[in-house]
C-alpha cells in the first residue's frame, strides 16, 4: 500500500521540554487519519512537524516518498495543505478572495489569476458549498461556513494531502456532522489523503479509516479504529475510566468518559 | 457587482489617484506667504517664458520642492503604516504609533547634536534608532504564540514615551541655538526643503516601493496567519524581513528629512481599504499615490490656516489621525 505521510523516529523538543520523542507511524494514502490524545500530548507539534511550520529535530518525515527536507516552499505547497484551527477574520477579504490565495502556490509572485485559477475556485466554493457567499466578508458568515471557506482554500492548493486541526470543535453537532461528511466526500471523490487532529473521539471513529493515539509524545497504539480505542489503554492514557460498546448506526466502537457518580455501576 | 480582473484595478486606482495627486500638488503649489493665485501657478506651468522671473523662482525654488518632499513623506509614511498592519496583522498599527518613528528621530537628534551632515550621517543615525525600536517592539510583543493586538499597542506606547524621554533628555543637554530647529522638527517641518534633498529622498524610497509591490501579493498571503501563510508557500522570516528593514529604512530616511507627523500611516491606508477593501496589490499604489496626495493637503492647510507664518504640518495629521485611531480602537473592541 502507498505511504502519504510516514514519520521515521522524529523527535521535537522546545527548549529542554520534549514534547515528541522517536515517534513513528504511516499514514497510507488515500486514507482518512485521525491524530487523538490528551491535552498536551504533542498532537498540535505533531501537526505543525508535518505540514513543514516547524523544523523537526532528529528522524524523517517523509511525504509521498520523499523526505520534507528536499521540498521547497512552494513545491509542499502544492502537496500539502493545511487548515489551522482557527484563523483571524480582521482584514474584510471576500470568501471569493480568500479561496483564490490559495491559488498563489501555483502563480507568481504577484499572484495575478488565470482563467484556470477562477475556474478551479470556483469548483471548490461550489463542492464545499459556500458559492452563495462569495462576496460576503469572512465576519459576515457564520463559523461553519468559515470552516468551510477555509476548506475550499485548501482544496485550491491542489494538495495531496489536507492536513486538519480541530476543524469541527467549535461547530454545533449538525455542522461537526456537515463539515466532516464534507471531509469524507472530499476523500472519496479526489482521493486527497485526510490527516485530521481531534479530541472528538467518536466523531472521529465514525468517519477514520485509521487512528493514531499518542501520549507524551510517543506513540501508543495505531492502525484500524476499534484496535486503538480499547478501554484499558485510553483509561491508562487519559485517567478516566471509559466504557466501550458499539455505535447504533454501525460496526463503529463508542466511548463514554465514566463520571465520577457513576463509577460504582461500573 | 461585475468583477474586474486585478491588473485593470491596479491600473484603474493608479490612474484615478494620478490625477488626484496632481491636482493637490496644483494646488499646493499656489499657497503660500505671497499670493500668487492657482492662474498664476497654470501660467508658469504652460508657458514659462510670459511670466517675471521672481514669481516662477518663488513657485519653482521654493515651493516645489516643498510640495515634492510633503507628497513623498505622505507616500512613505502610508505606505509605511500598510506594511505594519499586514505584518502585524492589525490595523492600528503605524510607525508613528509603534514607536519607529520615535527612534529614528531619536537616532537623528544624536546625528544632529554630534553635528554630522544631514545625509548621510543623520540619516545612517535614524535608520539605526528605528532598527532598534522596531526590535524591542517585535520582542516586548510577541509572546510564544502570536503577536497580539493589545501586547503591540502597549509595548508601542511604552516605547513612545521612553523615545519622548530620551528625546527631552537630549534636548535638555543641547545648547539654545539648535533646540528651535529640533523642536519645530519634532511636529514635522517641511519649510527647509529644497530640490537637492528631495532628489536625494526620492532615491531612497522609490526602491523601497518597488521592493515593497513585489511583496505586495506576499502580505496578502501573511495576513491568513504566519502558520497558514507558511503552508502556502510563503517563506515568512524572509518576507517579513524584507519587508521590515525596507519600511523602516523608508520611514527614517523621510524622518530624518522631515521630521515626525504622526497618524499618517494609519488614516490613509484605512481610508483606502473600506473602499477599496484589503487587496495588498492595489493598496500600495494606493497608499503611495494617495497618501501624498493627503499630505500635500496637509501641508497646504498648514500653511493656509495661520494668519502669519505657518505651523508644523505635524499638528494637522495629529489632529486628523488621533481621533479616528481613538475611533479604529472603539471599534475594534465592541
Amino acid at each position: 500500500m502507498d505511504v502519504a505521510v510516514s514519520i521515521k523516529g522524529i523527535s521535537h523538543s522546545y527548549g529542554k521540554t520534549r514534547v515528541l520523542d522517536n515517534l513513528c507511524f504511516d499514514v497510507p494514502k488515500g486514507a482518512f487519519f485521525t491524530i487523538i490524545g490528551p491535552n498536551g500530548s504533542g498532537k498540535s507539534t505533531l501537526m505543525r512537524l508535518i505540514s513543514g511550520v516547524l523544523r523537526h529535530g532528529p528522524g524523517e518525515v517523509q511525504l509521498l516518498g520523499r523526505s520534507l527536507k528536499s521540498y521547497t516552499g512552494k513545491q509542499l505547497a502544492k502537496k500539502v495543505a493545511y487548515v489551522p484551527q482557527t484563523v483571524s477574520a480582521e482584514f474584510p477579504f471576500t470568501v471569493r478572495e480568500l479561496v483564490l490565495l490559495g491559488r498563489s502556490p501555483h502563480q507568481g509572485m504577484m499572484g495575478m489569476n488565470s482563467r484556470e485559477d477562477d475556474e478551479i475556485a470556483g469548483q471548490a466554493m461550489a463542492f464545499t458549498n459556500v458559492d452563495h457567499l462569495r462576496e460576503r466578508t469572512l465576519d459576515q458568515i457564520s463559523g461553519g461556513e468559515r470552516q468551510r471557506v477555509f476548506i475550499a482554500r485548501a482544496i485550491c492548493q491542489g494538495p495531496e494531502i489536507m492536513l486538519l486541526d480541530e476543524p469541527a470543535s467549535a461547530l454545533d453537532l449538525a455542522h461537526q456532522v456537515m463539515l466532516m461528511d464534507l471531509l469524507d466526500r472530499l476523500k472519496q471523490e479526489t482521493g486527497i489523503t485526510i490527516v485530521m487532529v481531534s479530541h472528538d473521539i467518536n466523531l472521529a471513529a465514525m468517519y477514520s479509516d485509521e487512528m493514531v493515539l499518542i501520549a507524551d509524545g510517543r506513540v501508543v497504539k495505531k492502525g484500524p479504529v476499534d484496535h486503538v480505542l480499547d478501554a484499558r489503554v485510553l483509561e491508562d492514557i487519559f485517567g478516566c475510566p471509559f466504557l466501550i460498546d458499539t455505535n447504533p448506526l454501525g460496526n463503529v466502537p463508542r466511548i463514554f468518559p465514566v463520571p465520577d457518580k457513576f463509577k460504582s455501576l461500573i | 457587482m461585475i468583477k474586474r480582473s486585478i491588473a485593470f484595478r491596479i491600473i484603474l486606482v493608479s490612474v484615478v489617484l494620478t490625477l488626484v495627486l496632481g491636482l493637490a500638488m496644483f494646488l499646493g503649489l499656489g499657497v503660500g506667504s505671497t499670493s500668487q493665485g492657482l492662474s498664476t501657478v497654470w501660467k508658469t506651468l504652460v508657458s514659462p517664458e510670459t511670466c517675471d522671473s521672481t514669481t516662477a523662482a518663488i513657485i519653482w525654488r521654493i515651493r516645489f520642492p516643498r510640495v515634492l518632499m510633503a507628497m513623498m513623506a505622505g507616500a512613505v509614511l502610508s505606505t509605511g503604516g500598510l506594511v505594519f498592519q499586514a505584518l502585524l496583522r492589525n490595523p492600528l498599527a503605524e510607525p508613528y504609533i509603534l514607536g519607529i518613528s520615535g527612534g529614528s528621530a531619536i537616532g537623528a537628534i544624536i546625528g544632529i547634536i554630534l553635528g554630522l551632515s544631514r545625509f548621510p550621517g543623520v540619516g545612517i543615525t535614524a535608520f539605526m534608532g528605528s532598527m532598534v525600536t522596531l526590535v524591542l517592539v517585535v520582542i516586548m510583543s510577541s509572546g510564544r504564540s502570536s503577536l497580539k493586538k493589545d501586547s503591540m499597542l502597549l509595548s508601542g506606547v511604552v516605547v513612545n514615551a521612553f523615545c519622548s524621554a530620551v528625546i527631552m533628555f537630549l534636548i535638555s543637554l543641547t545648547q539654545n541655538n539648535k533646540i528651535h530647529s529640533i523642536m519645530f522638527w519634532l511636529m514635522g517641518d517641511l519649510s527647509s526643503s529644497d530640490l537637492n534633498q528631495a532628489g536625494i529622498l526620492a532615491m531612497s524610497i522609490i526602491p523601497c516601493f518597488i521592493i515593497i509591490f513585489i511583496l505586495s501579493h506576499a502580505m496578502n498571503v501573511l495576513l491568513m496567519g504566519s502558520e497558514m501563510a507558511h503552508s502556502m508557500g510563503v517563506n515568512i522570516r524572509v518576507v517579513t524581513g524584507v519587508l521590515l528593514i525596507t519600511s523602516s529604512f523608508m520611514v527614517s530616511a523621510t524622518v530624518c528629512h522631515c521630521g515626525l507627523m504622526g497618524f499618517v500611516g494609519l488614516v490613509v491606508p484605512h481610508i483606502f481599504r473600506l473602499v477599496l477593501g484589503p487587496d495588498h496589490r492595489v493598496l500600495v499604489p494606493a497608499c503611495i499615490l494617495g497618501g501624498g496626495a493627503y499630505m500635500v493637503v496637509c501641508d497646504l492647510l498648514a500653511r493656509w490656516i495661520p494668519r502669519q507664518g505657518e505651523m508644523p504640518v505635524g499638528v494637522i495629521t495629529a489632529m486628523i489621525g488621533a481621533p479616528l485611531f481613538i475611533l479604529l480602537l472603539k471599534r475594534g473592541r465592541s
